[in-house]
């Protein structure tokens, strides 16, 4: 007789619960809590310990502040990328956005030295590319030196590699190397030139960008555009002829929807929430059902609630609703409701509530409604 | 939790919140149905609140919010005997469930005595004797059930 592999059985006995069967029982739940009897603790029980709390709380964070502020400097090596992303860029470096949405930055590094500093609270997923390599940012401090080799070295968290569809992880403290793949340089020329420190973003926005101006070739992209490749398998003439194309489509998907998907439920059950708003975001952009899509906007709302990014859950939500094929906009627009009130949106929050009245009169959700 | 404890339902949400989906998973399992899973899990967690006060280490409250799980499956299995005939319950296997996969399907045909113990300890990691005490049965008997229902399932799902 066979041996029972229980952790096959464990996976395969996974619940069929979704964000959106959760939500739904909690509604009936707190009807359940109201008919219960109040439990809620009488007002004086609130006393005035906690917001004494949170006023000494606010006050030493004030504090920390003004410890903390006046010593920044506007460095112009420093350089916002995006929400979560701040580089460090030597003076030989060339970085390039090449696409840039809600969730999604994908730069191009072109010689140099350049350490990324990635916020995973954001839930922005960060990938750099330099000289064929790709690296994919599960929230980290990293550094990539393109200098003939592409080097990675992390300081913390993770990165995924890939280079021509070999790739590997590598966690704090690892560093590898990888030979460069020749590719033509046309982005370097387009789009947001990042060109060298000079036009940039400052940090903090504390200083305008300089007026776009064209990369002006340095000593190493110079060296990119003449290097000759060393064991590195040749880009395809097809790749390189098409720079409309988006420069995620000519790489290859790292995993499938359905997988990203497990992986974000079993990464929120050993409560990483980073790391399962990152999968989640990653799915998204993997599925062209409507009805999946809707899921997955919902459960990612459902993280950054969780994640107190409220606003953040807000959009999710209300994305999830605005999708077609969508069949829990209910659920849906009381949640972002919620959240743009959470959010201290007060007129988006308004809004949501009024339509939610307009066209569920009688709905679940009214009791929760913030206005 | 300190806040759930005095009533607050807002916090009480947060902890539905992190624990829904792991409650869902005992349920489900120890069931082997998805029929009463939602009434379930909105139980355990009513019980949960209206006993929040009584819970004396907060920290166990995980562990605490899946012994009323287990118990209140128990107590389901109980009432679903009463109303059937309950020898024949026992051993032949219940109407299989549209929609469950292959694992599920066999997990629901073992009978409840021997589904409980199995889901667990061995897929669900309490040890002998947590599993022995919430399924009120002794460690040995604990112990045999989990092999007789490895036994059974590895030969169904070979």
């Amino acid at each position: 007789m066979t041996e029972l592999d229980t952790d096959e059985l464990r996976r395969e006995l996974a619940p069929p619960w979704s964000d959106l069967r959760e939500q739904r029982v909690l509604t009936g739940l707190r009807k359940r809590m109201e008919a219960s009897g109040p439990k809620e603790a009488p007002p004086q029980r609130t006393s005035r310990r906690p917001v004494a709390l949170s006023a000494a709380l606010v006050a030493a964070g004030l504090a920390a502040l003004w410890w903390v502020y006046p010593r920044v400097t506007i460095d112009p090596h420093r350089l916002r990328l995006s929400a979560a992303a701040v580089a460090m860029v030597d003076e030989t470096a060339n970085v390039v956005v090449l696409e840039r949405d809600e969730n999604l930055v994908v730069l191009a590094q072109q010689g140099g030295q350049v350490r990324y500093e990635v916020d995973p609270s954001r839930g922005e997923t960060v990938v750099v590319r330099a000289s064929g390599v790709e690296i994919r940012v599960l929230g980290t401090i990293f550094s990539v030196a393109d200098d003939r080799w592409v080097e990675v070295s992390v300081e913390r968290g993770r990165v995924l590699v890939d280079q021509g569809g070999e790739r590997a992880i590598l966690t704090s403290g690892e560093r590898a190397r990888f030979a460069p793949v020749e590719r033509s340089l046309p982005e370097l020329d387009r789009e947001e030139s990042l060109a060298s420190p000079p036009g940039l973003e400052a940090e903090d926005g504390l200083r305008d960008p300089l007026p776009s101006q064209e990369t002006s070739p340095t000593p190493s992209n110079r060296r990119a555009r003449h290097h000759t490749p060393i064991e590195a398998p040749p880009v395809s003439a097809s790749t390189l002829q098409k720079p409309e194309a988006s420069p995620t489509e000519a790489l290859p998907r790292i995993d499938a929807f359905q997988s990203l998907v497990d992986e974000a439920e079993r990464l929120r059950m050993d409560g990483d929430l980073d790391g399962a708003a990152d999968r989640y975001a990653q799915a998204l952009r993997k599925q062209s059902n409507q009805e999946a899509h809707s899921f997955v906007l919902f459960s990612l709302g459902v993280v950054e609630e969780a994640r107190h990014n409220f606003a953040a859950a807000a959009r999710r939500f209300r994305a999830a609703r605005n999708n077609e094929g969508t069949n829990f906009v209910e659920e849906a627009l009381a949640a972002e409701a919620r959240n743009w009130a959470k959010a201290e949106r007060h007129e988006e929050a308004l809004a949501a509530s009024k339509l939610y009245r307009e066209l569920y009169p009688n709905g679940a959700y009214l009791d929760a409604l913030p206005f | 939790m300190s806040r759930a404890r005095e009533g607050n339902r807002v916090a009480f949400e947060q902890l539905y919140r992190r624990h829904a989906r792991r409650i869902a998973g005992l349920v489900y399992r120890l069931l082997a149905s998805d029929n009463e899973l939602d009434e379930l899990v909105q139980e355990t967690f009513l019980a949960a609140y209206e006993g929040l006060d009584r819970l004396r280490e907060p920290e166990r409250f995980g562990s605490w919010l899946r012994s009323i799980a287990v118990h209140n499956v128990r107590q389901k299995i109980a009432r679903r005997r009463r109303w059937r005939n309950v020898l024949e319950r026992l051993t032949v296997p219940t109407t299989v469930e549209p929609g469950l996969g292959e694992a599920a399907q066999s997990l629901a045909q073992l009978p409840p005595e021997l589904r409980m113990p199995f889901v667990l300890h061995k897929l669900d990691g309490y040890t002998v004797e947590e599993t022995a005490s919430l399924c009120r049965i002794s460690k040995a008997t604990a112990k045999r059930r989990c092999a007789e229902a490895s036994k059974r399932l590895a030969r169904r799902m070979s």
